[in-house]
């Protein structure tokens, strides 16, 4: 795991230090009508000319820089953006923790729905609640962000069209919209009406997705022979579900909702971007737009280890709620 | 000229799709009357999810095969005075006269971008996924088949590029300055070798010990896979015919690229499952060589699987693409593909929704039948 | 007569399928009374199972009861909401499935899953619940019950876990207990474990019983009475003496002749062409006259032959019962084999499979000859190592030891695709399940052609073909099959189809792994018939790997038994079955059911086979010995006995002399000298 996280960090090191990006960061630290002489110029006063190993490692911090000795990520050290005036890690660390509001209600939401409506559906395959849920799971997981965002705030969160204009001329909400467009405020104040639009653009696609997944689970349990055994036992349909089929149904979407934290991921840079939320995502975005390579290094470096650790987390739950698969 | 009510917008709609609505009668209507004899693709028309799912995947390729016909106005050219205008209002002096779907915030015909995004997604998408359905097959057909340290190579390489946040990866190879250097070149040149690779491999194990058919098939596959390969991939093609302009290229290769190693996956562990199989140990007792066994005993039987798979691709594919649009990665400002059409009208979408709205339905309408379709095809095929 | 436990009269069930809606079961009309074991025999697709679903009420969503009724105890059962169901189920009618870990919860442990029942119908406390558990696996005779109760279903083995479902059944008493095929998924010597348990249950308690199965030699041993079905038919019911003795349907006769029988001599079954008519193709009239000898037509094939009464107790649905004498038709003996030189050679081959826990001792130390012309049968229960040898004769697995010499030339470092191709086509593989042996996705003719074209490359598209339609011919398929998918066939079509492909190549040897053991018997019976005559006209060797005893002594020239990886005896057929043999062979044999109803018992070796994965000490099989007693000291725990030639060509692996295991104690006092534990599959 250690190996793969290096190889993706080089991986990304060697991506943002291609010519193109160093020329364009010449340009953007300089002036952007240097010439290319001046542009080398450059490059080699700031040490970038050097070959890439050598500052893969420096700013890994295994080798040692002029400056100041050992400092490269290893130490702590993530450097300076370009973009915000400020040391990469409390950029990272403020948005980091904006994100996680985010994400924790985002969890909150989607989690427990998904499974008691997968669940629910896959409990009588075929059923006309199975098909009602089914066919409204599938509209959710083939909605991306952007698209649901998109839709939410032009029904609750636009002044000219969906519901506001109705709600206001009838005189039920003082404001022009229901829902406020941007959640820039929840920066602040996490409100219900400021936070409730993104967190249901990034919960809604999830919902789907994990509620499909535990449907097929539960239904493919159902039809197992021991849950016609508990049925011939003399059980009835609600012990058979919590008892017998819940546990061993739920092994499968546990595992992905885990693994679905990367994807959540590209939900929340599509949402905060969308909702002008300044955290994590929307903080890649920019480092992106504007070639801040170390604050998009640093960015990449943290998305790749949260990655890395869900895979190792959905490991050990599949693990802990698979009794074959303990020691023992 | 007075503005159209929401009935006369749909009216007119309706009337500007007629090409499409006889596409459809056409296919439907052949599908209804041979679907005992279709096999599986039959059984869809008496599964409610399937039918409405092809019905809406058939709409929209129907819609960009009959773009031209359909649309009302060039999706670039801008009308003054028609900015943001309200879904139905009048365009009058243009070659229709009314913005059926309204404006966007440059003045262009929301419908008629809508029905060109329809065209530019579907010559994407179903091409990328082709592509990367080649490079999941080749690699992780030997990947689960023969194992062992290969395996664990390919694997390695897969979780390293599915390690990465999809957007992350966007950000870092559809950029301006990427397509400046080789690397879209050389990556589109290895992954379109894949499904001639592909093609190659198959005609070859099966017709290794006949040399007619051998020949029969080999030199067309070699001739017209390297005049397509060299054209599009290395924009070296003699005659002109085979083009990909650059942009277009690194959105192909990066869309590619972000599916290739889930479609691995899949293969991987379709055959992990299959060699275990009777009729590959028979295969192998009689000395068939590996890519015998791994194209025609493994893959036909993995087929299931993997066209329920590519369903969904195309529609994670148009998904995807999307997504480029939205950030405005990889495609031209003017492109009236879906992602982009909705990351302009984005801006305005708390007063004018419609320019957002529209794309971002049609969009959703489309992944949703390729969704219900696949949904089916899987039940379908689990009932056998 | 006693009001019976379960009186079916006249029930017929449908089962929807897309085609429209098919009587899976017709007018089918039984009784049991208290403690009677009812058998219930049929092959697949007969409709036997749907049986017991309608009995249990759990047709599922595409079943349905269109006619008859159930009564169980006087009450009637068809129509009963799934709420009134409830308390019968498990506590009046109880059942036991065919495959024990399906069957349990994989994440439950044994105890909660037992403790469930007295608790859903009982109503009783946390702990008197748990107490009854630990009697019900008492009961089952379950070594060591606290373990067992504390367990998961994956860390027992199959016949334990057979014996948890049964404790689970019998918990809440019920007065009917539906067994369904309960050990078809189990080896010989824990069926027999198994049938043992029931009969003591079946003392003990007078529980009435309805035993499903497809074997008749095992239903002889415990059915009081036995109803056989044909394509959702009731086509006789009688006593089993009376059915074994003096069978009256054709279709029974025939039943009985293609059962492979412990006690005949060499002589194959006799089989029945074609097969079962599925639910949607029955015939008019009399469903097996299409497959009847004595079909007339014009009076068979007219209409519905209803079922009459032809004696006490006994029913037969056949036009002409009365008049068909026939003799009881059996198969010419076998010829005795003329062996020729040695064409195969296996010297000291050895296998072993490391996982993480532990090395699996698949193959060990194996050493024989196959001559030209001779069917060898290579016998052992469930994880001897027997198809892995095949797999390494194959070549589709390496040896870690040891030499394989095909036709003089050594292969075992030349996997199969790098053998020469002379070789590759001198040794072809026919192979166990039917729904796998063939690809799925492929014309079965094209499969054989693919198979001609590799071993007679040389030859025109014209005599490939010819070739073709001579190999169809061969293995008695019509030649307008080549079109049609796998799906398309039936399972011992599809055998069949394996065997021409086999012998595309005109293969010398013939290995054959359990080709028969997926198929209906009377199917199983036309294969082998199949077999045996390529065998004859081609002078092949024929290496035939199966569990079945019987089916071996019927056809086999020379018999090796396996156990744990090592070869325990080898010989010609008829000493390995004589008085002198290894005492897991006799273990094996009075394992074996006997279609004689009348039989004496014959107890079986105690316990489970140990796993492969930390076999034994010394001899691998002392831990389940009934004759350990007589070896002095720990020499049987301690060291491997030599595989010692006790006659020409036989070979026995035992410390006890020839002498000592020639004097073979009378049946019924062959116990197992203590109870022995047996292994625990995962624990370790």
């Amino acid at each position: 795991m250690l190996g793969t996280a290096l190889c993706l960090s080089l991986l990304v090191f060697w991506l943002t230090h291609l010519p193109p990006n160093l020329e364009k960061l010449a340009k953007s630290q300089g002036s952007a009508r240097m010439s290319d002489a001046e542009v080398a110029s450059w490059l080699e006063r700031s040490g970038f000319d050097r070959p890439l190993p050598v500052l893969y490692g420096e700013w890994l911090g295994v080798l040692p820089r002029a400056d100041c000795g050992h400092c490269g990520v290893m130490q702590g050290e993530w450097g300076q953006s370009t973009v915000f005036r400020q040391p990469v890690s409390a950029v990272i660390l403020r948005s980091l923790a904006a994100t996680g509001w985010l994400m924790l209600w985002v969890m909150a939401v989607m989690v427990p729905t998904a499974l008691a409506l997968g669940a629910l559906a896959g409990m009588r395959e075929g059923s006309r609640t199975d098909r009602t849920i089914s066919v409204a799971t599938i509209l959710t997981a083939a909605t991306p962000e952007y698209v649901s965002g998109v839709v939410l705030v032009a029904l609750f969160a636009s002044a000219t069209a969906g519901l506001s204009p109705l709600l206001h001329e009838a005189g039920w909400i003082e404001r022009r919209t229901l829902f406020q467009g941007t959640a820039s405020g929840a920066m602040t104040r996490i409100t219900f009406w400021n936070f409730a639009l993104p967190v249901a653009t990034i919960a809604l696609y999830g919902t789907g997705y994990i509620a499909r997944i535990t449907r097929a689970s539960m239904a493919e349990v159902m039809a197992q022979p021991y849950i016609r055994t508990a049925r011939l036992k003399g059980a009835g349909l609600a012990r058979i579900v919590l008892v017998h089929a819940l546990r061993n149904a739920l092994v499968a979407p546990v595992t992905v909702i885990l693994l679905q934290l990367p994807w959540l991921l590209n939900g929340v840079v599509i949402v905060e971007t969308l909702f002008a939320y300044k955290g994590f995502g929307w903080t890649l975005v920019q480092a992106a737009g504007n070639n801040d390579i170390a604050l998009l290094l640093g960015c990449s470096v943290v998305a790749v280890t949260l990655v890395l650790a869900t895979q190792a987390l959905s490991d050990l739950a599949y693990r802990a709620l698979n009794p074959r698969l303990r020691v023992g | 000229m007075e503005s159209l009510g929401w009935l006369e917008i749909l009216g007119r709609m309706a009337l500007r799709f007629a090409p499409v609505w006889a596409g459809l009668a056409l296919i439907l209507g052949t599908g209804f009357a041979l679907r005992g004899r279709l096999g599986l693709a039959g059984r869809l028309f008496g599964n409610g999810i399937g039918l409405a799912g092809l019905t809406i995947v058939l709409f929209w390729l129907l819609t960009a095969l009959f773009a031209d016909l359909i649309a009302t106005h060039d999706p670039l050219a801008q009308l003054s005075g028609l900015k943001n205008a309200a879904p139905g209002s009048p365009a009058p002096g243009s070659s229709y006269p009314f913005y059926l779907l309204g404006g966007d915030s440059l003045a262009r015909d929301s419908f008629s971008r809508m029905v060109a995004g329809a065209r530019r997604v579907l010559a994407i998408a179903p091409a990328a996924t082709l592509c990367a359905m080649a490079v999941g097959v080749l690699l992780g057909l030997p990947a689960g088949y023969v194992g062992g340290r290969l395996d664990a190579a390919l694997s390695f390489l897969a979780n390293l590029v599915l390690a990465f946040p999809v957007i992350l990866l966007f950000y870092l190879l559809v950029t301006p300055e990427i397509r400046e250097t080789a690397l879209p070149r050389t990556f589109a040149a290895l992954l379109f070798l894949f499904p001639l690779l592909f093609l190659i491999l198959l005609w070859h194990s099966r017709y290794r010990t006949r040399a007619r058919p051998w020949a029969v098939g080999m030199i067309p596959i070699l001739g017209l896979g390297l005049w397509m390969w060299s054209g599009l991939a290395l924009d070296a093609d003699p005659l002109g015919v085979w083009r990909l302009e650059p942009g277009l290229l690194t959105v192909f290769v990066a869309v590619v690229f972000v599916n290739a190693p889930t479609a691995f996956r899949i293969v991987r562990g379709l055959a992990l499952d299959l060699r275990a199989r009777d009729y590959v140990a028979a295969a192998r007792t009689r000395g068939e060589g590996p890519w015998f066994i791994m194209l025609w005993e493994i893959l036909p039987n993995a087929r299931g699987p993997l066209i329920v798979d590519a369903c969904l691709r195309v529609g994670y594919t148009t998904i995807l693409l999307g997504t480029l649009g939205f950030f405005g990665l990889g495609v031209s400002p003017e492109s009236p593909d879906w992602g982009s059409t909705i990351n302009d009208g984005r801006r305005f979408l708390a007063i004018y929704p419609h320019a957002a709205v529209v794309p971002a339905l049609a969009l959703m309408s489309l992944v949703l039948g390729l969704n219900l379709l696949a949904d089916a095809l899987r039940e379908e095929s689990l009932h056998d | 007569m006693t009001e019976p436990v379960l009186r079916l009269e006249g029930l017929t069930v449908s089962f929807g399928t897309r085609r429209g809606r098919f009587p899976a079961v017709e007018d089918l009309s039984l009784a049991i009374a208290p403690g009677e074991v009812l058998g219930l025999v049929g092959e697949s697709g007969s409709g036997k199972s749907t049986v017991a679903l309608a009995v249990m009420g759990d047709l599922g969503p595409a079943g349905r009861i269109d006619r008859g009724s159930l009564r169980f105890g006087g009450r009637e059962l068809a129509g009963l909401s799934e709420r009134a169901l409830r308390p019968i189920r498990g506590a009046g009618i109880a059942m036991v499935g065919q495959e024990p870990m399906a069957a349990l919860n994989p994440s439950m442990r044994i105890g909660a899953q037992l403790a469930e029942v007295p608790r859903l119908h009982a109503r009783v406390s946390r702990a008197e619940a748990r107490a009854a558990a630990w009697r019900a696996a008492e009961e089952v005779r379950l070594p060591d019950p606290e373990r067992i109760l504390d367990s998961y279903p994956h860390q027992l083995s199959g016949g334990q876990l057979q014996r948890v479902a049964i404790a689970m059944a019998l918990m809440a008493r019920p007065r009917l207990l539906i067994l369904d095929e309960p050990t078809t998924a189990l080896d010989v010597t824990v069926e027999a474990g198994i049938v043992e348990l029931l009969r003591e249950i079946r003392q003990e308690h007078g529980t009435s019983m309805l035993f499903i199965g497809h074997n008749l030699a095992l239903m002889a041993g415990i059915c009081d009475r036995i109803a056989v079905l044909y394509s959702g038919r009731l086509v006789e019911s009688a006593p089993a003496p009376r059915l074994f003795a003096s069978p009256r349907h054709p279709y029974t006769r025939a039943l009985l002749r293609a059962l492979p029988r412990i006690e005949g001599a060499r002589r194959p079954p006799v089989p029945l062409a074609g097969g079962q008519p599925l639910p949607h193709e029955r015939p008019q009239g009399c469903a097996f006259a299409p497959r009847c000898g004595h079909a007339q037509g014009g009076r068979c094939d007219v209409a519905p032959v209803p079922l009459e009464t032809a004696g006490p107790d006994e029913t037969v649905r056949c036009l002409r019962w009365r008049e068909i004498r026939e003799q009881p038709i059996v198969a010419e003996p076998l010829p005795e084999a003329r062996p020729g030189p040695a064409v195969l050679e296996v010297e000291g081959l050895t296998r072993r499979f490391r996982t993480a826990r532990g090395t699996v001792h698949a193959v060990e130390d194996v050493s024989f000859s196959a001559l030209e012309g001779e069917t060898l049968a290579i016998v052992g229960e469930s994880g001897c190592g027997k198809s892995t040898l095949a797999r390494l004769i194959m070549g589709l697995d390496r040896p870690d030891a040891g030499r394989i010499r095909l036709t003089g030339v050594e292969v075992q470092d030349r996997p199969a695709g790098r053998r020469p191709a002379a070789l590759t086509a001198a040794m072809q593989m026919v192979f166990q399940n039917p729904a796998d042996t063939l690809n799925p996705s492929a014309p079965v003719g094209r499969q054989v052609m693919r198979a001609l074209e590799l071993f007679q490359g040389a030859s025109s598209a014209a005599s490939l073909r010819t070739r073709l339609s001579e190999l169809f011919g061969l293995v008695r398929l019509p030649e307008s099959l080549a079109a049609r998918m796998p799906r398309q066939l039936s399972g011992g079509q599809r055998q069949r189809v394996g065997i021409a492909r086999a012998l595309a190549g005109d293969a010398a040897i013939l290995v054959a792994d359990e080709p028969v053991s997926a198929l209906d018997a009377s199917v199983q019976a036309a294969v082998i018939e199949t077999l045996l005559e390529l065998q004859r006209i081609r002078r092949a060797t024929l290496l035939f790997i199966s569990h079945d005893l019987a089916l071996v002594r019927q056809i086999a020239d020379r018999v090796m038994v396996m156990y744990l990886g090592r070869v325990l005896e080898i010989g010609p057929a008829t000493q390995v079955f004589g008085p002198l043999a290894h005492p897991y062979t006799r273990a094996l044999l009075a394992a074996a059911p006997r279609s004689d109803p009348t039989a004496a018992l014959r107890p079986a070796p105690a316990g489970d086979p140990p796993s492969a994965l930390d076999p034994p000490s010394g001899c691998p099989f002392h831990t389940r010995c009934p004759r350990r007693a007589e070896v002095p000291g720990r020499l049987c725990a301690d060291r491997l006995p030599p595989l010692a030639e006790v006659a020409p060509g036989h070979a026995i692996r035992c410390h006890l002399s020839p002498e000592e295991l020639r004097k073979q104690p009378p049946d019924e006092e062959r116990r197992p000298a203590a109870p022995l534990t047996p292994s625990c599959r995962g624990a370790s």
